[in-house]
């Protein structure tokens, strides 16, 4: 091959091209052209030239090193990374071999780069040899020979490949080899290495009339070991100034350009060269969010051997990666941005026939649905449907989301309340301190047209429904599916996209080695708390715990204080009511009071669910305040009372000067504990769409999809505050009391 | 005018009567004990007169004042109490169980109040506590401030419901003595109580309360040595003397002992004769009768003319001198810790009488 000529890999790659459209059916796929892959992660090989050209060349600052290539296929194809750039002739065999049907090779044109290849020496004679043989080479064809036998895309069958007898007399001469690279140098029948590199080396041999041995290792020990005299030469690498300053290169035999290997864009049906597909899941054990509608179709398709429900997500990946399940179902798009977040897992897109479900907005307000079905008519007309999908689904990076269009006017009609999960990437998510997300887009849009901008609420997803049924939110975008069973609970408005399934699994291909605890909590603190400003959402949500708690806690004590007080009286009506308040409050856990106070009792009112949350909570502490006071009370010695009604103080004065006194000194140790309870509660306030501590680590936890750092972070915390309280609560006591303890 | 009037004071809980028309007037400068079989309404009266346990029926005059439960805080400031189990107000010092009524209902300043209570402190002997806290103090010294706490107020008079039955012997006597001296100063005081010497050395009159009312009253010489009605000669006379039977060797012999020691202690017999009775009772009682015969019926009797206590044993077996058939060891106790031993034997009945 000459400088100036087309390669041959470029117009072998274009064939491929055609093939793969033809193949792939009814999925789209538009010509992928190199430059799309720009400041993308990428991939590159241990040894190879091409991780520091694309750095050099501002192609990306984002490359990762594979010590063998086809841990970079791997890595390619489960979605680790975005493209890899190899050479050339790397991707003959690769196409050749046929393996990797998911994956695309975009060449980089000859005059962006291209490299010159040679052998390398130490030794300045072997080196002139060489060059000797090289022109020869090229003069009487061998080369061209060459060419075509190794590098036209298609490996030799082994009885085309030249046995060239290894009789010289000479000597012999030591040539290190990287087996593993076809079509370069790899193992062919009989464990015998051959290959374009193979096939020079004996040449040359031959024609030095020397034997040949060959030494294989690692492509990065190459270099050192002929440096070290261990080979005497190596051929086919790249001519590079830096190592022309450490090593003798023969001339150029060898015209090598970049290509960059990249999955296919939509919908590759087997995830990698494990050549997996969805029918291998059937029967198997899978696992689902609670809530959602993949529990039907891991029941019914996929005929799950046993459905294991999730409350949300990265634990359920946790799950797969433990192999604790063999599989979850989960939105085709997130399945893909979750392989690209974590390691150990892959993905399959289940195909249209077995699911694919209509996404719609749901509201109370028919009218409301009829106007959102009007705009997004006019969305597609106008063509800002198909770029909006096309920006959110099939070109999304979730290293870099889309910006949302901003509408600086709306806001004369006032606000449009939105219920989401907000935590479904890439439909609607939480980036910084915003939801951003296609479905978000579709919603601030709308808002806009009808002059409001968007109020956001967000809670769990089975909170949804219930409250959009009642009135709290005009309307909710959340990538909810359209189906029987919700159509007859609320109102769906027209779809706005398609929903598909992916499936996730154990992919051990994929998965990452330890590093440490070091390492995990520099990664931690980097994923969760740095990255997105995320440790905000900490800060804030642990704001809104503590106003909870202390609004709580004042409010519960006076009220307790007053049933301790109803409790003492003789009066039956009193104590009754003090009684069933106690009783009625100890017998309810703490999250079925909220959510009845929520959507029941201030269902239809505008109230903050914040106040509603310390109402709630308020009621929790006051019969934990009434009953330790009261039980406090009793402890009091009758004597001393009778003592101090003898003296001629009344009933109040006694109270007030002997039982009070002594009942809170025994009942702060009760109060503590209380309120440490109390904080501890306050984390269930998520279910109202209230953002405390919990709920902000949930959030964090729905992006990174780290399962063990925003938990840990959240007990943490958690510990840290209430043994600050005991710490300041204890030293209170101390301080209150001063008589002798018994 | 009595100092406090009671009239037709009745106090029913239910169907049960426990004290039914009680009149009584107490003088300026009395001190009048009560004393009663258990359970005949000692305690429920003396709670009814500062209305703890408000009467069901009859009135109460203190100073000519009705009580009354609109006055009753009033009243009650007059009426000092002193309670069996002390109730001293365990979260505040000595000191300040004493002022905290003088400040809060007195309207006294606290330097005041302190001064007072210093002084009070002095005189029952407990000024070096005045800083302790009740916890930190014997029963004994509790009482004692207690009864210093209710001197606090200035009472008219003292209620003292059964002051030494929680204290345990070595500390009757503090609190005992702290009541004796105040009533060397002339303070009314209405005492409750099972310490029979005491009584009969401390009082101006006695309330024998007995059928729901004070059956007998009259001076402590009378009531103790010459009670004029039925039940009150029963009282003294059980009071005065010990009685017990025995109808099989499984007998609690410690129970016997218990009794025969209380006894002692409350009718405040010399240690060395409370120390004899025992041993004689060891000896033979419970080694030689009991285990020969099977049977006892043991008494303890006090002669005040002859100054002598007496053992009487009576057993059911055949005619014998317990005495002479008890092994050596035993019988030379008896007869060395005996003045006088008699015997007597009467339709089947051995009596033996030992003087000590």
């Amino acid at each position: 091959m000459l400088i100036g000529e087309t390669s041959k890999p470029r117009r072998v790659v274009a064939i491929l091209f055609i093939v793969a459209v033809m193949l792939g059916g009814a999925a789209p796929v538009f010509a992928a052209d190199y430059t799309d892959y720009m400041g993308a992660s990428l991939g590159a090989c241990d040894g190879e030239i091409y991780g520091e050209l694309a750095e050099d060349l501002g192609w990306s600052d984002d490359i990762h090193t594979y010590s063998l290539f086809g841990d970079m296929l791997e890595a390619i194809s489960s979605g680790k990374i975005e493209a890899g750039i190899t050479a050339s002739v790397a991707c003959n065999a690769v196409m050749a071999e046929g393996e990797y049907t998911d994956l695309d090779f975009l060449p980089v044109p000859k005059e962006i780069h291209s490299d010159a290849n040679s052998a390398v020496f130490k030794d300045a004679g072997l080196r002139d040899k060489f060059n000797e043989w090289a022109k020869l080479a090229k003069e009487d064809g061998t080369l061209d020979e060459l060419d075509d036998r190794w590098l036209s895309g298609k490996l030799p069958p082994a009885d085309e490949i030249p046995v060239i007898p290894n009789d010289g007399t000479g000597g012999t001469l030591v040539c290190a080899i990287a087996t593993g690279y076809a079509p370069m140098a790899y193992m062919g029948e009989n464990n015998k290495a051959v290959g374009y590199e193979i096939e020079v080396a004996e040449r040359f041999a031959k024609f030095c009339n020397m034997k040949i041995r060959f030494d294989d290792m690692s492509y990065g020990a190459i270099l050192p070991a002929i440096q070290s005299g261990k080979a005497d030469f190596s051929n086919v690498f790249t001519i590079t100034d830096e190592r022309e300053a450490n090593i003798l290169f023969g001339d150029n035999i060898l015209d090598v350009t970049a290509y960059f290997i990249v999955k296919k864009s939509s919908g590759g049906e087997a995830g990698g060269s494990t050549g997996k597909t969805y029918e291998d899941f059937i029967g198997k054990q899978f696992g689902v969010i609670t809530g959602t509608i993949f529990d039907q179709i891991a029941n019914d398709a996929m005929k799950s051997r046993d459905t294991l429900y999730f409350s949300e997500r990265s634990s359920m990946f946790e799950a797969i990666k433990g192999d604790k399940i063999d599989a979850c179902l989960t939105d085709a798009m997130l399945a893909k941005i979750t392989c690209q977040k974590l390691d150990g897992l892959n993905y399959i897109m289940l195909p249209e026939e077995i699911y694919s479900s209509e996404i719609g907005a749901i509201s109370e307000d028919i009218e409301l649905l009829e106007q959102f079905d009007v705009f997004l008519g006019q969305l597609k007309d106008d063509g800002t449907f198909d770029k909006i999908q096309a920006r959110w689904l099939d070109d999304y990076d979730y290293r870099n989301p889309p910006a949302l269009p901003e509408f600086p006017e709306a806001g004369a009609n006032g606000e449009l309340t939105i219920a989401t999960e907000g935590t479904l990437e890439p439909y609607i998510f939480r980036s910084g301190d915003m939801y951003t997300g296609m479905d978000a887009e579709f919603a601030v849009r709308f808002a806009a047209s009808l002059g409001k901008t968007v109020k956001w609420e967000t809670m769990d997803f089975t909170g949804l429904i219930p409250y959009v049924v009642s009135g709290k939110a005009d309307i909710s975008f959340s990538g909810i599916s359209i189906t029987e069973e919700r159509q007859r609970q609320v109102h769906f408005s027209k779809p706005y996209t398609v929903q598909y399934i992916g499936l996730l699994y154990h992919d051990e291909n994929t998965e990452e080695s330890g590093g440490g605890f070091l390492n995990w909590l520099k990664n931690g603190v980097e994923n969760n708390l740095v990255q997105e400003g995320r440790y905000k959402l900490i800060l804030s949500g642990l704001g809104v715990t503590l106003k909870i708690s202390a609004l709580s806690l004042l409010f519960g004590t006076i009220l307790g204080a007053f049933m301790c007080f109803l409790l003492t009286r003789r009066n039956k009506a009193a104590k009754g009511i003090a009684k069933f308040y106690c009783g009625f409050i100890h017998g309810t856990p703490e999250v079925t009071l909220l959510m009845v106070a929520y959507y029941i009792i201030f269902g239809n009112s505008n109230i903050a669910g914040y106040l509603v949350a310390v109402a709630a909570f308020s009621l929790v502490c006051g019969a934990r305040v009434a009953t330790n006071l009261s039980g406090a009370i009793d402890t009091v010695d009758k004597t001393e009372i009778e003592a101090a009604r003898a003296l001629g103080f009344s009933s109040v004065g006694t109270f007030m000067k002997v039982t009070l006194p002594q009942a809170v000194r025994r009942a702060l140790p009760g109060y503590t504990e209380g309120f440490v309870g109390l904080v501890k509660s306050t984390a269930v306030v998520g279910y109202i769409a209230i953002q405390d501590l919990t709920r902000a680590t949930d959030i964090i936890r729905s992006r990174t999809f780290d399962a063990y750092f925003p938990v840990i972070l959240s007990a943490v915390i958690y510990l840290a505050l209430t043994t600050l309280m005991i710490v300041v609560f204890k030293f209170i006591i101390k301080k209150v009391n001063r008589s002798v303890q018994i | 005018m009595s100092l406090l009037s009671v009239r037709n004071l009745s106090k029913k809980f239910g169907e049960n009567v426990i004290l039914e028309n009680v009149d009584a007037d107490i003088e300026k400068g009395e001190v009048v004990t009560i004393i009663g079989p258990s359970g005949t309404g000692k305690s429920t009266f003396l709670r009814a007169l500062n209305m703890l346990d408000p009467p069901t029926s009859g009135e109460i005059l203190l100073d000519g004042e009705l009580a009354s439960t609109n006055n009753i805080n009033a009243v009650r400031r007059k009426m000092g109490m002193v309670f069996q189990n002390f109730g001293l107000f365990s979260h505040l010092s000595v000191l300040q169980n004493l002022t905290l009524g003088q400040v809060s209902l007195l309207k006294k300043t606290k330097a005041q109040a302190e001064e007072k209570s210093l002084e009070l402190l002095k005189t029952v002997g407990l000024s070096e506590r005045a800083s302790f806290y009740p916890a930190q103090l014997s029963g004994g010294q509790k009482q004692r401030v207690a009864i210093a706490r209710a001197l606090a107020m200035e009472p008219e008079i003292i209620l003292f419901d059964e002051p030494t039955s929680a204290l345990d012997p070595t500390m009757v006597s503090e609190v005992t003595a702290v009541i004796r001296s105040l009533a060397k100063t002339g303070i009314t005081m209405l005492i409750v109580t099972h310490e029979m010497k005491f009584a009969e050395d401390i009082s101006n009159r006695v309330f024998y309360m007995d059928e729901g009312c004070i059956y007998e009253s009259d001076t402590p010489q009378v009531i103790f040595n010459e009670p004029k009605k039925e039940k009150t000669k029963m009282f003294i006379n059980r009071i005065r003397s010990f009685e017990y039977e025995i109808t099989s060797e499984e007998y609690d012999f410690y129970e016997l002992l218990g009794r025969i020691e209380t006894f002692c202690f409350h009718n405040g017999i010399d240690g060395n004769i409370a120390r004899k009775l025992s041993l004689v009772t060891e000896e033979l009682v419970s080694d030689t009768i009991t285990p020969r015969y099977g049977n006892c019926k043991l008494a303890v009797s006090y002669s005040e003319k002859l100054g002598q206590y007496g053992l009487s044993a009576a057993y059911r077996g055949a005619n014998e001198n317990a005495v002479d058939v008890a092994d050596e060891l035993s019988a030379m106790i008896i007869r060395k810790s005996a003045k006088e031993i008699t015997h007597t034997f009467a339709d089947g009945v051995n009596t033996l009488k030992i003087s000590l």
